[in-house]
């Protein structure tokens, strides 16, 4: 499930044969012909990526990266791309492409992009997991721990803290104590990672 | 005669006196017979004296009345003022241009007649009139009873016999006048027209030998404004390498069997060196085959003329462009095309290479990645050919086509490539005569529009909608119209202001050439391709065609 590559593109020749070339390196393929057909079938995995035409009737490559990310769906696209399509290219690049193909595309450059996005896909999950944790933990928190965190992380001392927050040096530290304990991290940096990774509002 | 004759009754008694104080003659007393025969011959030439006077009588007193009737009925108004300016004697001329009958002129003062803004000048010259010596003349306005004006000219001689009077003879000339002032605008309005339209005029006299040109004339030739003008002056200034053909044109126009007419451009090099471009219209006249007159117009074109050259210039540097925009963009096109059936290839070989690394162990997949690989390589040369085809214009030979037919091969072909999704809906005009064409380039155009119709509607979200292409001839049957109208939402805006420019595209995959083409390919035909933006709802495409 994890090893499909999906291909969207309008023309049934290009879908056919990157299907069968895919196919030689134990990839399964799935093909479509438009974008929308593809949205309205398929809900990627991890492990996915997919081969897209930047240019197709209806909805183009472009539009389909928006859409899923509009969805939060996770998926490396690889787009392909005509002569001239080099701005078109660097917005794609610029949106999270994984990568951009001109045609006509040689198998190496399209295994080795496929192998990137599917590595892609792995670190966009991993990175999602981690901050979906993160930021269940850094929810635990209360108003007022989340306030001493957002000044820790800045470096100011404990003292500075109770200052601004004209509450006493000792209760700064029963405050930091528990959101160490609550988030799990053990050093500050570690707090800082969380608080950037969970999405702390600054 | 100095004195008036006596009455007969006494004419005895005035004879006897005038004889009684006679002197006697001397000599000696002749008989009564020799006296009776002098008195008798002294009677017959008497009688004879009497009836030559009755006759001068006669002779004065018709010169008398002959000089009455000119003095009466003379076109000239004659009048006799006193001193103090009163009228004491009027013709009838005299008092019809005073608007007054002639019995109540008598001792009227003619300044009364005089219209009130001239009255002042007439009481201040009279005095001056009265007293110098000879004939002076002036001009004033006279007013009427029922308040017309008429503008006279007086000619006036101061009589001194016993009391001064003045004679006046008196003209009407308020049509001369008006005359006059019709001249005068007419004058001005020519100036105007010749200043504002840069208008030199020239009117050449062969009869006298005199030839004038107005200022804009001289100032193109560069002459002095009293500097004489001729023919010499006149060629020298004509551009050598015109003055053969300004010759013929002359030669032309004077020729008296001719029309007379003279068109001619030709340059100028001023005398201070500068060149003038100018357009000459003239006509020549002529009296029993004899050029009497030579008149025209020659107005300075060399603005015209150099921004004509500019805009030319301009017109050929963005034809140049737009062809190396259209070379490019063909080239563009033809990648494009080229591309997708390359991507297949390449990807459809690059397969069956690994299959045959991994020992082909299905034979039945690497046979259908090589049939593909063949499939693409020929599509990609089928491109190609139609791409060559389309851009090949002028190659194919003009055939009769039957433009229903070409309706039924268009949207067989958009069925073919993809493009089959709609309804047609056709009129067509059954019976049409073939129009001269070349096919294929009426095909693409036809599939173009029936292509960009089936796009607009997919956009659109309206598929399976109707494209109605109808067939009609107009003008007597000289045209046919093919009109192709869509189901989609239109064009309207931007798009459709700029639709037939070369790269414009509302497409994602479109170049933006297609309709540019096709127009294009329209006209080579003698036609016209339009966007019709009256019809709607959809998008209406209309192309003619001239009947051969």
């Amino acid at each position: 499930m994890n090893n499909i590559v999906f291909v969207v593109d309008d023309d049934p020749a290009v879908r056919d044969s990157l299907a069968l070339l895919l196919e030689q390196e134990n990839l399964v393929v799935e093909t479509f012909a438009s974008a929308e057909a593809f949205l309205a079938a398929r809900r990627p995995v991890r492990g996915n990526c997919a081969i897209v035409d930047i240019r197709m009737p209806g909805m183009d490559g472009m539009a389909l990266q928006a859409e899923l990310a509009r969805r939060g769906v996770l998926l490396p696209l690889i787009f392909l791309t005509g002569h001239g399509d080099i701005p078109m290219s660097v917005r794609a690049i610029k949106s999270g492409a994984v990568d951009f193909l001109t045609k006509p595309i040689t198998g190496s450059a399209l295994l080795a992009s496929v192998h990137a996005a599917r590595l892609e896909s792995q670190r966009l999950y991993s990175q999602a997991e981690a901050s979906q944790s993160a930021a269940a933990r850094l929810a635990s928190l209360s108003e007022r721990e989340r306030e001493v965190m957002a000044l820790a992380i800045e470096g100011l001392s404990n003292k500075e803290i109770a200052r601004r927050l004209d509450i006493s040096h000792r209760t700064v530290e029963v405050h930091r104590a528990r959101i160490m304990q609550k988030t799990g991290a053990e050093t500050l940096f570690d707090l800082a990672r969380l608080a950037e990774t969970g999405g702390l509002p600054n | 005669m100095a004195s008036a004759p006596p009455i007969p009754s006494k004419l005895r008694a005035y004879a006897e006196g005038v004889l009684a104080h006679a002197p006697r003659p001397e000599g000696p007393a002749r008989s009564a017979e020799e006296v009776l025969h002098e008195l008798q011959v002294y009677q017959i030439e008497l009688e004879m004296q009497n009836e030559s006077l009755r006759q001068a009588q006669i002779a004065l007193e018709e010169s008398r009345d002959r000089y009455a009737d000119l003095y009466e009925f003379a076109p000239i108004g004659y009048l006799t003022l006193d001193q103090s300016g009163r009228i004491t004697d009027a013709n009838l001329t005299g008092a019809a241009l005073l608007g007054e009958d002639r019995g109540k002129l008598r001792l009227l003062h003619f300044e009364d007649f005089v219209a009130a803004e001239d009255r002042q000048g007439w009481r201040n010259a009279l005095p001056n009139l009265l007293c110098q010596d000879g004939k002076s003349s002036l001009e004033l306005r006279l007013q009427h009873k029922d308040g017309t004006l008429a503008e006279v000219h007086l000619d006036c001689l101061p009589r001194r016999n016993g009391a001064n009077t003045l004679r006046i003879a008196l003209s009407d000339i308020t049509l001369h006048k008006q005359a006059l002032t019709k001249v005068q605008a007419s004058e001005d309005r020519l100036r105007l027209a010749k200043t504002a339209t840069n208008l030199g005029i020239f009117d050449v006299d062969p009869v006298h030998d005199t030839t004038e040109w107005d200022q804009q004339v001289r100032n193109i030739w560069g002459i002095g404004p009293d500097e004489p003008a001729d023919y010499a002056k006149f060629m020298a200034g004509v551009h050598p390498d015109d003055r053969a053909a300004t010759r013929a044109a002359l030669d032309l126009a004077f020729d008296p069997l001719g029309t007379g007419e003279y068109h001619n451009e030709y340059r100028v090099i001023s005398r201070d060196g500068s060149l003038h471009q100018v357009s000459a219209i003239g006509r020549a006249y002529f009296e029993r085959g004899q050029l009497t007159r030579f008149v025209g117009t020659i107005k300075d074109v060399s603005r015209e003329k150099q921004l004509e050259r500019e805009e030319q210039e301009r017109r050929n540097e963005m034809d140049l462009l737009v062809k190396q925009q259209v070379a490019v963009q063909t080239a563009a096109a033809i990648a494009h095309e080229l591309n997708q059936p390359l991507v297949s290839i390449s990807a459809y070989s690059e397969a069956a290479l690994r299959m045959l690394k991994g020992g082909a162990k299905n034979p039945e997949k690497l046979a259908h990645a090589l049939a593909g690989a063949a499939e693409q390589a020929q599509r990609a040369g089928r491109t190609l050919l139609e791409l060559l085809d389309f851009l090949h214009k002028g190659e194919a030979p003009m055939v009769p086509v039957d433009l229903n037919e070409l309706v039924a091969e268009a949207l067989a072909i958009a069925a073919e490539s993809g493009y089959g999704e709609f309804r047609p809906v056709l009129q067509l005009e059954p019976g049409l005569r073939p129009v001269l064409a070349n096919r294929l380039q009426l095909q693409k155009v036809l599939v173009i529009l029936l292509h960009n119709g089936v796009e607009a509607m997919r956009e659109a979200g309206v598929p399976a909608a109707a494209i109605t292409i109808s067939v009609r001839t107009f003008s007597g049957g000289n045209i046919a119209q093919v009109t192709v109208q869509d189901s989609g939402p239109g064009i309207t805006g931007e798009a459709a202001q700029r639709i037939f420019e070369p790269f414009f595209t509302t497409k994602p995959k479109g170049m933006g050439l297609g309709l540019a083409i096709s127009r294009a390919l329209i006209q080579a035909h003698g036609g016209q391709l339009w966007l019709d933006l009256d019809s709607g709802p959809g998008a209406t495409f209309h192309f003619t065609l001239p009947f051969a």
